[in-house]
């Protein structure tokens, strides 16, 4: 029995950053960072995806520090996904190649029967980084609807012609939304500095709450009547910010099924990518204590963003 | 069904160097093309492939023609695989850098279409299946799933090993699937690669090592040895008419070579019924349009060539 589902691909990284430093190879991937982002504030997650032989050896050590079930874990294939991510773009993006090759890749995508496999009775969501194909979708459609879980798509690199029209044909099916400025710039056709224009095209967008991460700065929380902004918060020092969109889409797939507020997910999902990018690889051990001290700051940040409401009322 | 022909699907656009071009968009890839070269010889065979929505107008009038068993392909994703072919003055290929492919992650989609163990296990269950055909690479844990599989429904196994698997250093992965693998299929550029050798006297007496029942060993338009522990048979391409596209000659005779040696002719017949196969593919672009069109004339170039060879034996 699990509430939130984490589905998709896990990859080892080894990042290669602006100055050339390069770390060791560490464990993430999209689902994973999303799993880590809803552990900070609950141990009722799960891991969905297709995985190497060397799992064990590479995950289960965390999974098994945070209590986190491998049940739905497959292994498929020899090697997990490895990919060597190039940072140093005057943009702050990265480019990537993988290691044991794109199919492989390929392979170990989760398919949606096996999301389907893994919800039980009080599942309510899942997170899923996943690109606009239509057939994939329509199946996910048919499995919410017999289920009734709700779905966050983290939307994968849009396609550069007609990835907007290819992403309307396929955005109803989900429920919530997470896009960087980037792909968001890229998918409108909007310059990145126009970021009012991009927040008003999101929020014409058929879905109840959209994620939209600006980099560094911090992250907007769209709904089809406001945005709310957060600034990044710092816990630590910051290391590494791989993985923090996927950490902080899946911080606010929960924050956003628990019924709270647009400055509450915000604040949830930004929280959530400060652990992250306080070192390479996800946030070691989510200890009681660690959860205690995420869930005073948001209730901190959130008091301050309501008073900033107030006064300004 | 006797025959299960597993694996991945194309549509193929072949392009020459004296600029000849394929007169559309064909179906192909490794599946197809095996399909083909096991039907020419019975209709007791089922194509086990994952494909794309927009199969159908390659796909339509060849299944309606030869009552194609449509029941193990499953529609996973917009859209099929599309290669596009460029050959070469010395008669290998590679892909078309300028064409433009469906998306950004074309061969992640190549992977995500590949089919499982699980996959095929579900069309050998029960046992009554003879031999089953699979262009595959080396993944250790994919082959540790097949080998249970195929212990399990006892079927003959025809492994033609992918191109970027054929290399000395996966020798040991190679060993390692052929402990499942009753034949082998193999080119000379593969052979060379994976023994390190340059002849093909020296690949043959490699191959002859390998701890398998059969290899075709494919010489390119030459023609084929099939290769047993304490044998070798040389057999001459055979032409019947037109020679417009190689493409899948390689998986075409390597289906036929299936059928054969699981109908337990001896090694000169496998080599000369995977010839004719090849013969028949290589008549146009794309797969073998109409199979019950060519059969009898296809088992009687074999009876024929067969009897010839032996007479001046």
């Amino acid at each position: 029995m699990t509430k939130y589902l984490c589905c998709g691909n896990i990859m080892s990284d080894l990042v290669i950053d602006a100055k050339g430093n390069r770390s060791d190879p560490h464990i993430g991937g999209p689902a994973f960072y999303a799993l880590a982002g809803v552990r900070l504030w609950t141990e009722d997650c799960r891991l969905v995806c297709h995985a190497g032989a060397d799992y064990k050896e590479l995950y289960g050590g965390w999974m098994r520090d945070n209590h986190l079930t491998s049940d739905s874990v497959r292994i498929s294939a020899e090697h997990c996904t490895q990919h060597i991510l190039q940072y140093g773009a005057p943009d702050g993006t990265f480019t990537w190649s993988s290691r044991y090759g794109d199919q492989n890749l390929g392979y170990l995508k989760t398919k949606p029967e096996e999301i389907e496999t893994a919800i039980t009775a009080d599942t309510v969501g899942f997170y899923l980084a996943q690109n606009t194909d239509r057939i994939f979708f329509e199946k996910i459609a048919k499995i919410k609807e017999k289920h009734n879980v709700k779905m966050m798509w983290e939307l994968e690199y849009p396609h550069e012609e007609d990835g907007l029209r290819r992403v309307r044909e396929v955005i109803s099916i989900a429920d919530m939304w997470s896009l960087n400025l980037t792909e968001a710039s890229l998918l409108f056709g909007i310059p990145r500095e126009k970021e009012e224009d991009i927040i008003a095209e999101i929020m014409k967008m058929p879905v109840e709450m959209t994620l939209f991460r600006v980099g560094s700065r911090g992250a907007y929380c769209v709904t089809p009547t406001q945005a709310i902004f957060c600034p990044s918060i710092d816990i630590e020092e910051s290391m590494d910010p791989t993985g923090c969109g996927n950490c902080s889409t899946g911080a606010a797939m929960y924050a956003h099924l628990e019924g709270f507020s647009p400055a509450e997910v915000v604040a949830t999902a930004n929280i959530a990518a400060g652990y992250n990018v306080a070192q390479y690889g996800p946030y070691p051990i989510f200890s009681e204590e660690v959860m205690r001290q995420a869930h005073e700051l948001r209730v901190q940040k959130t008091k301050k963003d309501n008073k900033k409401d107030e006064d300004l009322q | 069904m006797d025959y299960v022909i597993a694996g991945n699907v194309m549509i193929d656009s072949v392009r020459f160097q004296d600029g000849r071009t394929s007169d559309r968009k064909n179906m192909g890839g490794p599946s197809v093309f095996a399909y083909s070269g096991v039907r020419v010889w019975t209709d007791k065979a089922k194509l086990v492939c994952n494909v794309g929505e927009d199969f159908h107008p390659y796909f339509h009038e060849w299944v309606e023609k030869n009552a194609v068993d449509m029941s193990g392909i499953k529609v996973k994703c917009d859209h099929c695989n599309h290669s596009y072919l460029v050959y070469h003055e010395d008669g290998t290929y590679s892909q078309d850098d300028n064409a433009t492919y469906f998306r950004s992650d074309w061969e992640q989609d190549l992977g995500y279409m590949k089919t499982s163990p699980e996959e095929i296990g579900e069309h050998t269950r029960g046992g009554g299946v003879k031999g089953v055909y699979l262009a595959q690479n080396v993944d250790h844990v994919f082959w540790t799933k097949l080998g249970a599989i195929k212990k399990r429904d006892s079927f003959k196994m025809m492994w033609e090993i992918e191109a970027p698997s054929a290399y000395k250093m996966y020798m040991d992965a190679v060993l390692y699937a052929l402990l499942s693998v009753d034949i082998f299929s193999i080119n000379y550029q593969e052979a060379q690669n994976l023994f390190e050798v340059a002849s093909e006297e020296e690949c043959i007496q490699a191959i002859q090592a390998l701890p398998v029942a059969c290899t075709l060993f494919r010489v390119g338009k030459k023609g084929v040895f099939v290769i047993t522990p304490s044998e070798r048979v040389f057999v001459p391409s055979i032409t019947f008419d037109a020679e417009t596209d190689p493409t899948g000659c390689g998986n075409t005779s390597t289906g036929a070579a299936l059928y054969a040696f699981c109908e337990g002719y001896d090694a000169l017949a496998i080599g000369v019924t995977a010839n004719v196969a090849s013969a028949l593919n290589v008549r146009q672009f794309g797969v073998i349009p109409d199979f019950a069109a060519v059969r009898s004339m296809a088992f009687e170039k074999v009876r024929k060539t067969c009897e010839i060879r032996r007479r001046y034996q």
